[in-house]
């Protein structure tokens, strides 16, 4: 009992050190359009969580040894391939899914996107030397989210309820920047609420994902350089598949909004479930062995 | 290998802190001047700032560099050598760390370069954004690392980097050679190397190619580094031979 409520007082320690300054930038330097007026405010928001893992664990006395900073097991290199694949493969996916159930009329191959091979490829590659070379941001929250915070839930829960804890935490964090149009826009009904919701499912599933490969590598580096893949792979090379090679919009069935809903989301929770069962899977002969 | 990390990172933090104090004080010093005294600095905005970065991460990743040669050739002695050859986490793990904790160097400096470049711009938005160019200047510290690393590993520190310097004179002298018979139009001077440099950039079609070029070049650097890696391991205990102590 006195263990868990001194893993709570840390987890709170963690939270109001990882939640303060990212919601006092959020809001001070909002544009009020879901960005940060200041780029150098809006560059260091990733880092945080990774400031306030060092903080927490320097005032706890907790040490580093459990924090994920090794390279972890022998063999692990599939599954940084698999960090690296990961991205390009939902960002395909994603853009097939848009022509094929959202786009009206216009074919994939007219595209921005595909309607210039060059372009395409050197614009893949360079979002993932780019993602690569960047990969300190990725570090900055996974060091946070997979590297503590997720294993000091799972010593109040088990895995999977603390998967899903991490990843709405994780969504609500991003609160003022979702509060005006982040990732999601303002063009949609219960505008910021549906935003918040769509973020938590995102987060949710990636949180299972990420937490996955942090658990089969024993180190936070392959989740780190997945979530900055992600966010270097995903924006770049995405959006050029919702606009005809002239820099027209694709006609759409629906908002942006949904757009991203039903072509981006599939492959997020598909992959994010299939991620979970192997993690429930991982802990049952623990518990087998337990009992 | 987390413990050779971390061995590296005791015995070597006065060291390492010195150099990134070093290496981040010309971009700093610049970011501080196009901040606060934007006058100090009248006409070096777009493509001047671009020149400034430029220079600011030349500097810097050559300083870093220096600090990643001292890193890798730290503890040359044959006792260390196979006492770490005969752990558990072996000569892979010991080679490994150098070239991981180089990684993470360079990975921390384009980091911090682009932080301070934002940190600039948003105090005068003219300025330009030199994000492109740190991540060029990472792949190349990447890539002479790569090259220089095995040497290192295969004939010591010293003569290591004598061999590099060979390499590098061959390649000054191939070029040197091309200045001589081969078509420099473009460098006649600095008006007409810019005017090239412009009139490619503002083609859309050169444009692509540059940019395919690049990015080719620069996902190649990842495995290049990784094999280089592979041949430092290779040859490290012969290179262990050439140890004087």
């Amino acid at each position: 009992m006195k263990n868990k409520t001194k893993t709570l007082l840390r987890i709170v320690l963690y939270l109001v050190l990882t939640y303060v300054p990212v919601y006092i930038l959020g809001f001070a330097f909002s544009d009020k359009n879901g960005s940060l007026t200041s780029v150098f405010a809006g560059n260091t928001l990733m880092l945080y969580p990774a400031i306030a893992v060092i903080i927490t664990r320097i005032v706890t006395k907790e040490g580093f040894r459990d924090s994920f900073l090794g390279f972890g097991k022998r063999n692990s290199g599939k599954y940084y391939a698999l960090a690296v694949l990961y991205p390009i493969a939902l960002t395909y996916v994603s853009a097939l899914l848009l022509h094929l159930f959202v786009v009206k009329n216009g074919s994939i191959t007219d595209s921005a996107a595909l309607s210039d091979g060059t372009m395409a490829v050197a614009m893949l590659l360079l979002s993932i030397v780019s993602g690569f070379a960047t990969a300190v941001h990725g570090f900055g929250e996974e060091l946070g989210w997979r590297g503590y915070l997720t294993p000091k839930l799972e010593e109040l829960m088990p895995t999977p309820a603390a998967v899903i804890v991490t990843g709405i935490i994780w969504a609500l964090w991003h609160g003022p920047l979702l509060a005006y149009g982040y990732d999601f826009g303002r063009d949609y009904d219960f505008f910021p609420y549906g935003g918040f919701i769509a973020m938590i499912v995102m987060c949710v599933f990636w949180s299972a994902i990420l937490t996955w490969l942090t658990k089969r590598t024993g180190s936070v580096y392959p989740a780190a350089l997945c979530h900055m893949l992600i966010d270097t792979v995903l924006t770049t090379n995405f959006m050029p598949f919702a606009v005809k090679a002239n820099g027209e919009k694709f006609e759409l069935r629906t908002n942006e909004f949904w757009m991203l809903i039903i072509s981006v989301f599939p492959m997020i929770i598909v992959v994010g479930t299939v991620c979970m069962v192997l993690l429930c899977k991982k802990q049952k002969p623990a518990s087998k062995a337990s009992a | 290998m987390t413990g050779l990390l971390y061995k590296i990172l005791r015995t070597n933090w006065v060291k390492l802190l010195l150099f990134f104090i070093g290496s981040m004080f010309y971009p700093a010093m610049f970011a501080l001047l196009f901040r606060f005294s934007p006058d100090a600095l009248d006409g070096a905005d777009g493509n001047v700032s671009l020149l400034i970065w430029g220079v600011c991460a030349f500097l810097t990743f050559f300083f870093g560099g220096v600090c990643q040669d001292s890193l890798f050739s730290d503890g040359e002695n044959k006792k260390w050598a196979y006492f770490v050859a005969s752990t558990p986490t072996g000569i892979k793990g010991h080679i490994g760390s150098k070239y991981l904790f180089t990684l993470a160097w360079s990975m921390v400096t384009v980091t911090a370069l682009i932080l301070i470049n934002y940190f600039a711009v948003d105090g005068n938005k003219d300025l330009a954004d030199g994000s492109v160019i740190f991540i060029v200047f990472f792949y190349i510290q990447l890539l002479m690392r790569a090259a220089e690393f095995p040497l290192m590993a295969r004939f010591g520190g010293k003569m290591g980097k004598n061999m590099k310097l060979i390499i590098l004179g061959i390649a000054a002298f191939i070029i040197f050679a091309y200045a001589l018979f081969g078509d420099t139009s473009a460098f006649a001077d600095m008006d007409t190397f810019f005017d090239s440099v412009l009139n490619a950039v503002q083609d859309p079609d050169k444009l692509k190619k540059i940019t395919l070029k690049f990015s080719i070049a620069a996902a190649a650097v990842i495995p290049v580094y990784y094999l280089s890696y592979r041949l430092a391991v290779k040859w490290y205990l012969k290179g262990v031979e050439t140890y004087e102590k």
